[in-house]
């Protein structure tokens, strides 16, 4: 990978969140493809040359076909996407979120952390999905938000301890890497945490391991003049002193200026930067048609202006 | 019930002639020349009326030349004629079209010099005159947004020259402007909020003093969780929606993408429910200039706003 990594996260599939009974779970499934192909488009017209996939339920898999929705796509018809995207100059990425937080997608299967179905499930997805891209250079597996705060409001809530955690973080980054596949993971502060804290992180998790942190929030020049700005910001200083490569992750979802000012924080204060990408945490869909097209153009300007 | 959105056709608001950027909006500099383009002011004006918005507020400023005032114009200014002829285009297309020129110390870069003015009789006078003459070019509006928002010192500390009011000063001054449209038949309409609630001198005088054909929009921009609304726990600005209700003004609450996208649907939900008897309609403020660079902004301002309204109000806001 050579040129700076401009990526934006889009959903495929929706089941992230909230599990199955609960509001906000969707079956069928909630991505337009009408949208999909419009913002595809927009993405190759400002010059993304990354998209990486949540994938979730959105394409139906051979080794455990119960994990699909109504009207999950083939693999067939996903394969010929994957294809379109490269033709666009596109490289796509998965994104499978193995948190206990955010895997509605594996519908009862996310209730059995732990056993080992649940282990082999994780790697029949993972394995098959790499073979479904073509060996792709990055594997990302999400890993955040697992904490009992963030799940709060859910029926059922699992946590691992951080012991527990590590574990399973490092099994299913040894199936990427079996692969000839780079794990990538969200690295902010809490998640670091969850997994037994910096000394743990950095003591147990491989340098081939992709970071992205992210932080949605206004940083302002009075606070970073004063070495003010929050925690969540210094750790990109933080992973990149630690010898990772990571890609910090910008969003609209809290601030306008998210993307400008952090492209430049970590121009000017970060090691092993790779890249950015913008997820704008909108489903595909016509509802959020603007809201995803903002967030495409908003990263683009910050890019425009902060990495001439 | 009134459905608006408010747009800038004038720029120059928060930065005074020679002042810095503020880095925090970087975009909000002083300009000679008019910063609106009139390709996307008639992409997004149209794509409003798709949306069945039935209300622009107009952001003044420099955006019109003004006999009564040519030094207030820039380059690029829209002649009258040009301006009438939009203004026909906005209500062909189902859009009520009020002016809005904001007075508030901090945020009337577009009075030139004249900012620098506040508390004499030029000062006055051109204030008078600014809105004499948009009354006549508006065809006596409903409405007359005077804003008056965001005047303490912590609103206006990066400013070279930072100007503040006595509340006595601002209610003078403020009913002064209010006088002024209401002898051409045209109601008053100001931002309203807590920090300008104490510049007017706190709750209880402004009740006591202000007329009550003013129009007040309060505004808050943050998302705010139904779980913390049920417990009573809901910040003091979203609070502030429920206490207007018992004051005996009209208001306009204002939403806004500018922190969350969710805000419109936060803020219609909490009105319907406790301050339907004040409210006559509801507006979006997205704060992006009328430029192609922020048309998505713009979009998406529009596009949550109006979603928002769907799902609250449904079919029964008439």
């Amino acid at each position: 990978m050579q040129k700076p990594m401009k990526a934006a996260l889009l959903h495929l599939g929706s089941n992230m969140w909230a599990k199955k009974g609960q509001p906000g779970y969707h079956d069928p499934i909630d991505c337009d493809k009408e949208v999909w192909i419009k913002l595809t488009n927009e993405m190759a017209r400002l010059n993304y040359n990354t998209l990486l996939i949540d994938m979730g339920e959105g394409v139906q898999l051979k080794s455990h076909p119960e994990l699909a929705v109504e009207g999950s796509w083939t693999q067939e018809e996903f394969k010929e996407e994957l294809e379109r995207l490269r033709s666009m100059g596109i490289t796509p990425y998965p994104k499978f979120n193995f948190s206990a937080g955010h895997s509605a997608w594996l519908q009862e299967y996310n209730y059995m952390i732990g056993s080992p179905e649940y282990d082999q499930v994780c790697k029949d997805v993972i394995e098959e999905v790499i073979d479904l891209f073509g060996t792709p250079e990055f594997f990302h597996l999400g890993l955040e938000e697992e904490d009992e705060i963030m799940q709060k409001h859910y029926t059922v809530a699992v946590m691992r301890t951080p012991k527990k955690k590590m574990k399973d973080a490092l099994f299913l980054m040894d199936v990427c890497r079996a692969k000839g596949v780079r794990p990538w993971i969200w690295a902010d502060e809490w998640t670091v945490n969850d997994l037994g804290g910096e000394e743990e992180f950095v003591k147990n998790i491989g340098k081939d391991v992709l970071m992205s942190n992210y932080q949605y929030c206004e940083v302002t020049e009075r606070e970073l003049a004063e070495g003010k700005e929050n925690s969540w910001y210094k750790f990109y200083t933080k992973l990149g002193e630690w010898g990772y490569e990571q890609v910090p992750t910008e969003s609209v979802w809290g601030w306008h200026l998210n993307s400008k000012q952090a492209i430049r924080y970590c121009n000017e204060r970060a090691k092993g930067i790779v890249g950015y990408m913008m997820a704008p945490w909108m489903h595909t869909n016509e509802d959020n048609y603007y809201a995803n097209m903002l967030a495409l153009h908003n990263f683009h300007y910050a890019w425009e202006d902060e990495m001439k | 019930m009134i459905k608006a959105m408010l747009l800038h056709l004038g720029s120059n608001m928060w930065r005074k002639k020679g002042s810095e950027s503020e880095k925090h909006y970087a975009d909000a500099i002083y300009r000679d020349f008019l910063y609106t383009q009139k390709d996307e002011w008639i992409k997004i004006t149209n794509s409003l009326a798709e949306f069945g918005f039935n209300t622009l507020l107009i952001d003044m400023g420099e955006g019109v030349q003004l006999k009564s005032h040519p030094e207030l114009a820039v380059e690029g200014s829209w002649t009258q004629e040009e301006f009438k002829a939009e203004l026909e285009r906005l209500r062909s297309i189902g859009l009520t079209p009020i002016p809005k020129f904001n007075f508030s110390c901090g945020h009337s870069a577009w009075l030139k010099d004249y900012a620098y003015m506040v508390g004499t009789d030029i000062y006055n006078k051109v204030c008078r005159d600014v809105v004499e003459e948009t009354i006549e070019l508006f065809g006596t509006p409903e409405f007359f947004h005077l804003g008056l928002e965001e005047e303490e010192y912590g609103s206006q500390k990066s400013q070279p020259i930072a100007i503040t009011r006595a509340p006595y000063k601002k209610r003078e001054d403020a009913l002064f402007l209010f006088d002024v449209c209401m002898k051409k038949g045209v109601r008053p309409w100001i931002w309203i909020d807590p920090n300008t609630l104490e510049a007017f001198g706190g709750k209880d005088i402004f009740i006591e003093t202000m007329p009550k054909e003013l129009v007040i929009s309060n505004w808050y921009y943050r998302f705010v969780s139904p779980n913390t609304i049920a417990k009573g726990e809901e910040p003091e600005r979203l609070k502030l929606y429920e206490d207007i209700n018992s004051w005996g003004f009209d208001q306009i609450p204002t939403s806004s993408t500018w922190s969350n996208n969710l805000n419109s649907k936060v803020t219609m939900q909490y009105c319907k429910e406790r301050a339907s008897d004040s409210v006559i309609g509801y507006m979006t403020a997205p704060w992006f200039f009328t430029i192609e660079r922020y048309h998505y902004a713009l979009m998406n301002d529009m596009a949550c706003f109006s979603y928002a309204w769907d799902d609250v109000y449904g079919g029964d806001d008439k």
